[in-house]
Order: C-alpha cells, then sequence, then structure tokens
C-alpha cells in the first residue's frame, strides 16, 4: 500500500532532490493553479497574490530506485482525500500500479490554494497530462533504447514492454534517460472506460499514519530551539491592545500584536495558561461594545425593510413581483440562520523559524502560497527564501484559508528572535472565528390555482466575507449561491443580496451561501407543496422537468428512504435537493421526537449525489458522511451569539456536537453521470440537511422550524 | 534545563524531575507537575499522537490509557501519572486488541482529518478488550469522543469488525512492549510496507528536556497471529 511522506527540516533544505530522495528521479514536473480562490484572493490582497502567483512548477513525479513513484504537489490534506485522488489520477495515465504510488506534500510555496470544493474537480486533468508526459517520456526512452517507434512499446505496473521482442524495462532503468526528454505537449489520455485506478477506491495515503499517532499536524510541529506560545485576542470585536502587559510569572515574553497579545513560554500549557489569566488593557472602538445578537437583528430586519440591493440584481427573469402580487396562492416566509464558528478538532496553530537569509513556516493551512508572499513582505527576505510547510490539517473548514494566526506567528517569532510554535486555545479559537454569516432570507413563492410555480423571489440580507475584506468586485459574490442558481425552473425570478455592515468578522464557512440559501429555499418549496397539497417530492419533480441528472439524484434518495410507502408512527419524513460546486445532491430524512425532552432526532438519512465522476467513491462517500453529520450539529445547535461585542462559543461546553450515539444510519448512492461533468464534493454534503430536517418535522409535528439552530443555547460536558 | 528564552523576565514556576512509564519506556522529564499530562506527554516527551481537542475533559482527543483504563490526558497532572502505567496512541500496536483495530481503521478507511483518531482508537481498543462483539449500545456509550469530521458510522463499523474477524483469546501481554514497528510489521500486511518510510525526525530529534531510558524489550507478543482480546493493560 501506498503513502504519505512527511519531510524533515533538513531534507527541505536541500531543495527538490534532496526532498524527493536522492536516488529519485524527476521526470515530469507540473503546474497546478489557484484559479478557484481568486474572489478570495483578491479580496484577501492583490499583492499576496501577485507575490505567491502559481506561475513555477508546484508539482513533481519522481520515479524511485526501487521502481515506485512519488507524486508530490502542495494541496491541503484536510481528510478530504486530496492527495489521493490527484495521485490516483496521475497514476493512472503514468502506467503504475497503486501499490507503487506515493504521495508526499511539496514544500512548494507555491502550493495552491484549497478551498470551494475544488481540490479535485479543478486539478484532475492537469495531473492525468502530467502522469501521461511522463509515461511518454520514459516510453521514447525505451523505444530509442530498443531502436523501435514507441508504438511497439506497452506500459503496466511500471514496466515498459518491446511488444515484438518481449524484452522489457522498468521506469527506474529508464528515469534517467527519460529525464532528459522534452514531454509532449498534450499528449493523448486515456477513454474512461479503460480507467483501472481513477474510479477505484484506493486506499488513501495518508491513512497508515493517521491511526498509529505518527501523521504530523501543524500543532505537533516541533523545530530545534523552537519556544511556545499562546494567544490573547481582544475579546470584543475590533479592539486593539493599548500598552504591554508585563511578562507575568512562567512565561518570558509578552509581544503585543495589535488586536492580540501573545505569551512565550518553555510549553505549551505555561503559554496558555499565562495567556489565560494575562490582565490586559483593550481599546475598542465606540460602537463595539453594545453589539449583541439582538443588535445585528435588528439591523439585518432593517435592511430586509428598506435596505437597496447591491448591483447587478443577483438573477432578475421576467416579472417576479407582478407575477407574486397576481398569484391567488403564495407562500411568503422569512427564515433566519446564525453566524456559525467553524469547530475543527485541530486549533490554529502555526510554527516560524526566521534566520537572516531564511523564513520557514509550518502551518495547517489552506493557502500556503500567501503565507509566502505575506512572510516575505513582513519579513523582507525576498519570497525564495521563504519556505512553507502545509502540514497536515486537523479539519480547515475554510477557516485555515485565512492568514491571521500566520502573520501573528511571523510577529513573535521576529520579536523575540527565536524559533516559535503558536497554539491557540480552544477559547480563542471559537471566540474568534471568522464566523459564517447570519443571514435573514425572505422567500416569495407564486402559485397559481393548479399549484404551478409562477414567481419565486430571494431577498437575502447578510454580511459578505468577500466585501468584509475590502473586495471591490461586483457583487454576485458567495451569499447568494444557492439562491440565485437554483435548479428549478420558474417563469418569473427575482433574488436580490442586501449587504449587511457590522465588525463581527465572517469567513469562509463549508459551503458559504448554499449553506444559507439551501435551508430558505428548499423549506419554501416544501411549504408551497404543502399549501398546494402536493406531495413534497412531486412538487419538485414537476419543478424539475426535463433534467434528467437532477431528477435522478432526487428519486434516488426518495426511493432509498422509501418515500412511495407511509413513513412508521412516529416518523417524519422530508426531503430537500442542492446544487453546488458543480455537483447535484438529493437527501431524505427521517426525524422522531427521540431527542431529549421531545425534541428532534434524526434517524435515518438518505443522501443522493451526482458528481459526474467519483475519482475515489469510498472517499466520495468519507465526504458526503462526514457532511451529513457537520450539517446535522449545526442545523440541531450551530450557532455563536454576541453581547456586549463578545462571541458567545468558547469551547464545546456551549458548542455542541452530534456523537456517535446520536448519529443516524446513513446511506450514500454516487450517480456518476460522465467524467466531463465532475463536481466537487468536500462541501456538497451540508447544504441540504438542515431544509430537510425541517420539512420532516414540519411533516411530523405540523410546526415549521424557519429559524436555526432549532436548538439554541445547547451545552456538552463531561 | 529548560529554555525560557532570551528575554529574562517574569517567574519561573517550580520545576520537578518526573518519571514516567510510557508504553514500557521509562521517561524522565524536568516540568511542572501541575500541568496536564496531556502537554507533559506533547511538549516534554515529545510524543505528540495524543491530541489537545479542548483541554476540558469533553472530547476524549486526548485519551491514553493510565493503568490499563482510558482517561482524558488533560484531566489528569503530570505528578499523578508518575508511577503509573501509561500507553499512548504510539504503543497502540504493541496490544493484539490495538493492532487488528488499526488495521480495521485501515481496512474501512476511517480516518479523515483524522486529528480525533488517536482517542478514538484508545477507547476502542479498550472496548475490545474484554473480548466479544460489543453491542452498538456498547459502542455507543464507550465512544463519546467527537470527531468533527463525522467518522462515526465507519468508527462504529470497524470496531465490529476487528472484534468480529479472528479467533480469540491468547495470553494478554501485561504490559506495551517497546518494538512497535515489528509487531507492526509481522501482523498487518497493509501496514508492512508502509513503516520504513515514517519520518520522525522532526518531532524526535530535537526535544531539548526529554531523557528517554527503553527498558528491556519484551518478546513482540504478536509474531504469532492470534488474537488477543484482553490484557491490554
Ligand atoms: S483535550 Fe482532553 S477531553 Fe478534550
Ligand atoms: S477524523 Fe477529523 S475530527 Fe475525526
Amino acid at each position: 500500500m501506498s503513502k504519505q511522506t512527511t519531510t524533515t527540516t533538513s531534507e527541505y533544505a536541500f531543495g527538490r532532490r534532496a526532498f524527493l530522495g536522492g536516488s529519485a528521479t524527476v521526470i515530469g514536473a507540473f503546474v497546478l493553479e489557484a484559479a478557484p480562490a481568486t474572489k478570495i484572493a483578491e479580496a484577501i490582497g492583490a499583492a499576496q497574490v501577485a507575490a505567491g502567483a502559481n506561475t513555477a512548477v508546484n508539482g513533481w513525479i519522481a520515479i524511485n530506485a526501487d521502481n515506485t513513484a512519488t507524486i508530490s504537489f502542495g494541496g491541503a490534506e484536510m481528510g478530504q482525500g486530496i492527495m489521493t485522488g490527484l495521485a490516483q489520477a496521475a497514476a493512472e495515465e503514468l502506467g503504475m500500479s497503486w501499490s507503487q504510488i506515493h504521495t508526499q506534500a511539496a514544500p512548494a510555496a507555491q502550493g495552491y490554494v484549497t478551498g470551494g470544493s475544488y481540490g479535485i474537480r479543478g486539478h484532475v486533468d492537469q495531473m492525468r497530462v502530467a502522469g501521461a508526459q511522463a509515461q511518454a517520456v520514459l516510453v521514447s526512452a525505451a523505444a530509442t533504447a530498443w531502436g523501435v517507434s514507441p508504438s511497439a512499446c506497452s506500459v503496466a505496473n511500471g514496466i515498459v514492454t518491446n511488444t515484438a521482442t518481449g524484452a522489457t524495462q522498468t521506469f527506474a532503468q529508464l528515469a534517467s534517460a527519460a529525464s532528459t526528454l522534452t514531454p509532449p505537449a498534450s499528449p493523448t489520455l486515456k477513454s474512461p472506460s479503460s480507467f483501472g485506478i481513477m474510479g477505484t477506491s484506493a486506499p488513501r495515503t495518508d491513512i497508515p499514519n493517521k491511526v498509529d499517532g505518527s501523521a504530523i499536524f501543524g500543532i505537533d510541529v516541533v523545530v530545534p530551539g523552537m519556544v511556545y506560545a499562546a494567544i490573547k485576542n481582544c475579546p470584543t470585536v475590533g479592539g486593539t491592545v493599548s500598552g504591554t502587559p508585563a511578562v507575568p510569572a512562567g512565561a518570558s515574553a509578552v509581544v503585543p500584536l495589535g488586536n492580540a497579545v501573545a505569551v512565550v513560554a518553555s510549553n505549551t500549557w505555561a503559554a496558555m495558561q499565562a495567556a489565560r489569566n494575562l490582565s490586559v488593557t483593550w481599546s475598542v472602538p465606540a460602537g463595539n461594545q453594545s453589539i449583541s445578537s439582538a443588535s445585528l437583528l435588528a439591523d439585518a430586519q432593517s435592511l430586509m425593510a428598506t435596505g437597496t440591493p447591491g448591483t447587478p440584481i443577483e438573477l432578475q427573469a421576467g416579472d417576479a413581483p407582478g407575477a407574486f402580487a397576481a398569484a391567488p396562492k403564495k407562500v411568503e416566509a422569512t427564515y433566519q440562520v446564525p453566524y456559525l464558528p467553524h469547530v475543527y478538532m485541530e486549533v490554529l496553530n502555526c510554527t516560524v523559524s526566521i534566520t537572516p537569509t531564511s523564513c520557514e513556516i509550518w502551518a495547517s493551512t489552506q493557502a500556503p502560497a500567501w503565507i509566502q508572499a505575506t512572510a516575505a513582505a513582513m519579513t523582507g527576505l525576498d519570497p525564495s527564501a521563504v519556505t512553507v510547510h502545509a502540514t497536515l490539517l486537523g479539519g480547515g473548514l475554510g477557516r485555515k484559508i485565512e492568514l491571521d494566526y500566520v502573520i501573528q506567528a511571523i510577529t513573535i517569532a521576529k520579536t523575540i528572535g527565536k524559533p516559535v510554535k503558536l497554539t491557540w486555545s480552544r477559547e480563542e479559537d471559537m471566540s474568534h472565528d471568522q464566523y459564517r454569516p447570519a443571514a435573514l432570507m425572505r422567500v416569495r413563492l407564486g402559485m397559481d390555482d393548479a399549484g404551478s410555480v409562477t414567481s419565486y423571489g430571494v431577498r437575502h440580507v447578510s454580511q459578505s466575507p468577500l466585501f468584509q475584506r475590502g473586495w471591490t468586485g461586483p457583487t454576485g459574490n458567495d451569499n447568494t449561491d444557492g439562491a440565485a442558481d437554483v435548479a428549478y425552473q420558474f417563469p418569473n425570478a427575482l433574488v436580490e443580496y442586501v449587504m449587511q455592515k457590522s465588525p463581527v468578522p465572517v469567513g469562509f464557512w463549508r459551503s458559504v451561501g448554499v449553506s444559507m440559501n439551501c435551508f430558505a429555499v428548499e423549506s419554501a418549496i416544501d411549504e408551497a407543496a404543502l399549501l398546494a397539497g402536493k406531495d413534497p417530492v412531486a412538487f419538485r419533480r414537476t419543478l424539475l422537468a426535463g433534467k434528467s441528472r437532477e431528477l435522478a439524484v432526487l428519486n434516488k434518495a426518495a426511493d432509498m428512504i422509501g418515500w412511495s410507502t407511509p413513513a412508521a408512527a412516529g416518523v417524519g419524513r422530508g426531503i430537500a435537493f442542492s446544487n453546488g460546486f458543480g455537483s447535484l445532491a438529493a437527501v431524505a430524512v427521517e426525524v422522531t421526537k427521540g431527542g431529549t425532552g421531545g425534541t428532534m432526532a434524526v434517524k435515518n438519512v438518505a443522501f443522493a449525489v451526482d458528481c459526474g465522476f467519483a475519482v475515489n467513491p469510498n472517499q466520495v462517500e468519507a465526504q458526503i458522511q462526514g457532511g451529513i453529520i457537520q450539517g446535522v450539529t449545526s442545523a440541531l445547535w450551530g450557532q455563536t451569539t454576541f453581547s456586549n461585542g463578545q462571541a458567545s462559543s468558547r469551547n464545546f461546553s456551549n458548542s455542541r456536537m452530534l456523537l456517535m450515539r446520536e448519529t443516524p444510519a446513513i446511506t450514500v448512492a454516487i450517480i456518476q453521470s460522465g467524467i466531463d461533468k465532475i463536481g466537487g464534493i468536500g462541501e456538497v454534503g451540508v447544504p441540504p440537511i438542515a431544509p430537510a430536517m425541517a420539512n420532516a418535522w414540519a411533516a411530523l409535528t405540523g410546526t415549521r422550524a424557519r429559524t436555526l439552530p432549532f436548538y439554541p443555547g445547547a451545552t456538552m460536558s463531561d | 534545563m529548560p529554555q525560557w528564552g532570551v528575554i529574562e523576565q517574569g517567574a519561573h514556576v517550580e520545576m520537578t524531575v518526573m518519571k514516567f512509564n510510557i508504553n514500557g519506556k521509562s521517561v524522565t522529564v524536568d516540568g511542572d507537575p501541575s500541568m496536564p499530562f496531556l502537554w507533559a506527554v506533547r511538549d516534554l516527551v515529545g510524543l505528540t499522537g495524543t491530541k489537545y481537542g479542548c483541554g476540558i475533559e469533553i472530547c476524549r482527543a486526548c485519551t491514553v490509557w493510565v493503568d490499563g483504563s482510558p482517561e482524558k490526558s488533560c484531566d489528569m497532572s503530570a505528578s499523578e501519572a508518575v508511577g503509573r502505567t501509561i500507553t499512548t496512541i504510539e504503543g497502540l500496536s504493541a496490544t493484539p486488541a490495538g493492532a487488528k483495530l488499526q488495521q480495521a481503521f485501515i481496512d474501512l478507511q476511517v480516518p479523515q482529518c483524522g486529528y480525533c483518531q488517536s482517542g478514538m482508537l484508545m477507547a476502542a481498543t479498550r472496548l475490545l478488550s474484554g473480548g466479544g462483539v460489543p453491542s452498538d449500545a456498547q459502542i455507543d456509550s464507550a465512544i463519546g469522543n467527537i470527531c468533527a469530521c463525522g467518522t462515526y458510522p465507519r468508527v462504529k463499523a470497524a470496531i465490529k469488525k476487528a472484534a468480529g474477524a479472528g479467533t480469540p483469546v491468547t495470553t494478554p501481554t501485561t504490559k506495551p512492549t517497546t518494538t512497535t514497528t515489528t509487531t507492526r510489521s509481522t501482523t498487518t500486511t497493509t501496514r508492512a510496507t508502509t513503516t520504513t518510510t515514517r519520518p520522525r525526525a522532526t518531532t524526535t530529534t530535537t526535544r531539548p528536556k526529554a531523557t528517554t531510558t527503553t527498558t528491556k524489550p519484551k518478546t513482540t507478543p504478536t509474531t504469532t497471529k492470534t488474537t488477543t482480546t484482553r490484557g491490554d493493560d
């Protein structure tokens, strides 16, 4: 079985050859672009992107002396299987068996940015081309040695065979000669029907290290002579430190960081204790102290009533207001979703070592390229002197695309003149997140007497992560994903986005806008179906008429839950459909009143997804399972509230998480409509869960829940 | 000696020499005895497989065995660990039930990000150590660990697979051994090819404070393919 390797500091220092191992021969180099992150990149700062532009090679295929290959590139492996999936694509065209493949996170600071469920679908073709190019030069080397045409050679399991004579040479024997050849620009790729590695559930390369404690996450990094830092962020949004506090007992330094203070000590515990107990004087902008959930909601309600939508309008077809006014049957409902912390298991951390001529950074990050550019600017070093090691991530969910914790660590290292590992406590992590925005969404659906939808309108009010970061592009940001691009066909449609502004930091949370709008739209569709006296699945089928892929997904989910037969007594069923990230999804759920005190318990979840092509079906299933569980957790309990300008979330004690005993039975069906339709998976599991739960609850109890979470204020204890 | 950094300010706390028995090895560190064992094992001993998740005894990412019982290491001071037999994830493969469960986690591709998996495995292995196939209810009550990635269905399936596969029960080992890689390579074909390239250099060569003495190696108990389902302590 192949596996993922991690590299030591000294190995990195000697560059690519040493990094790949002394006996490895690089036979292919490729470039993975960061296209999907452009908007975020622009928002975070154009200078950083320019300096970290993906113009250089950032991936390699090397043949090792033992006739294995090492495929290295800079993706952020946070459990979504990106290292494995992309290596499968290269290995497929390279002509080796999966057992001959190793993967390695490239040390390249040019590593691209991982987000938008883009990791596989955005790079799979580039990886296939890289693999095919590598095979082409290997075959060419063999053909030259034998004095035959390349077409007289066949390839399997890393061995080239002369089909006329039966002579063979291994890739390892050919690698040196092959490395001097120029690969074809556009090699012929395999037909999907002949795939042997892509489309299989190849075992993930990063898993063996994750069952014996040897996997190195950012929080596990140790470098010689390093000290440990912990953070105390200003508890109130927007506040800054005024004056540097004295160094407390047990600590060696205090470093002011603008909106935070770092405490340095000889171990993590000492640093966290000292930071926790540190008394700091903060200067808070006027008005921020009074920010509360109530004030934020009142602001959103006022914008809902009278705010001016951004232009151009997100979606406009026909005369939706006119059709709504004229409709004999109508649904008008306002849905509310909360600010959400990310809540991955590995807290934010970053390790930095700076010398006069170099800067090395180890981080749990989704954006190594941006880190390189940022560190170069902060240290005055050339970007080539900055090495960023993207470690394994103990979850990212969009939060680890941000640079705040990295910038803090660089500043601390510069200030104290020693290598340092910064680790945020769980409390700091949850209370200083960049939250999924809260949103108010008013949905208007007008129907004729027969129950056909004549008008679809969504007015969405929320903060924009992009605009908060200074992005100045046109409207059309992530916030209306899931509302402006619904699969349903409506003769009249209007989707407006009204931007709310507040100092509350907002960011990119797994599925961003779709997670908000899918709840509103799929709940409202259900309300309309009930008003029209129609079955919710049949109602959706009508709206998807003629769309065979969408219908297949919807019908599959309904079939899996047994929609055509009545639910058992005491069980409510709900359905929801979702599209986003290039994939189609439908989920049917069954709920009961089996939770504590008669609250909602989710018993069964049947999820159908069409992602075009599943490079690794087992990992597609895993991502959907995980998305469902995160979707259930956040729908039941997920939120951060604000009072006195401070976030409420602190730890799992007031951010309840679904446990194994509360986990529903889950079935996942993967529909593959073709590799030309390949879609994302990482975020696809989350959005339809909350509306399906609300729809099921309404079916069970007659009560419509239009506000998330269903059970605010949930707690956990040991 | 501890390093206090270049900025010599602030008072030092009291340091104590503490001797731990971890995974069959004797390890001596110099540190604050009130520090949670979680941080002692990670920062002072240098075994980073035990994870920090919450620090308040809820998430169970920090689970280790103390005298054979799963305990949250954030809830135990370093001084409390002295004189006890500690097993961490790094020593789990030396227990037959642990090795089986690790293989089941690989076979069923359980981990996603992997961060919670050390704690999961420490809790799950103990559940198997009693022998027999645990019921769903027993698994649910033994695994109170938080997994933000949502690996619960696969964790449960892996526990059942490990419990149901193979034949019980041979002589239990009373302590974890020191030869974990040997154990792994002789019991698990899938993992056998993976052991040579597992680097730990960045985390093991640079710890300033831990002095490690290896106790006499025990014979690895798993060169046979029998299954031991109790006695992991
Ligand atoms: S870190 Fe110990 S229970 Fe969470
Ligand atoms: S595997 Fe990621 S938290 Fe459990």
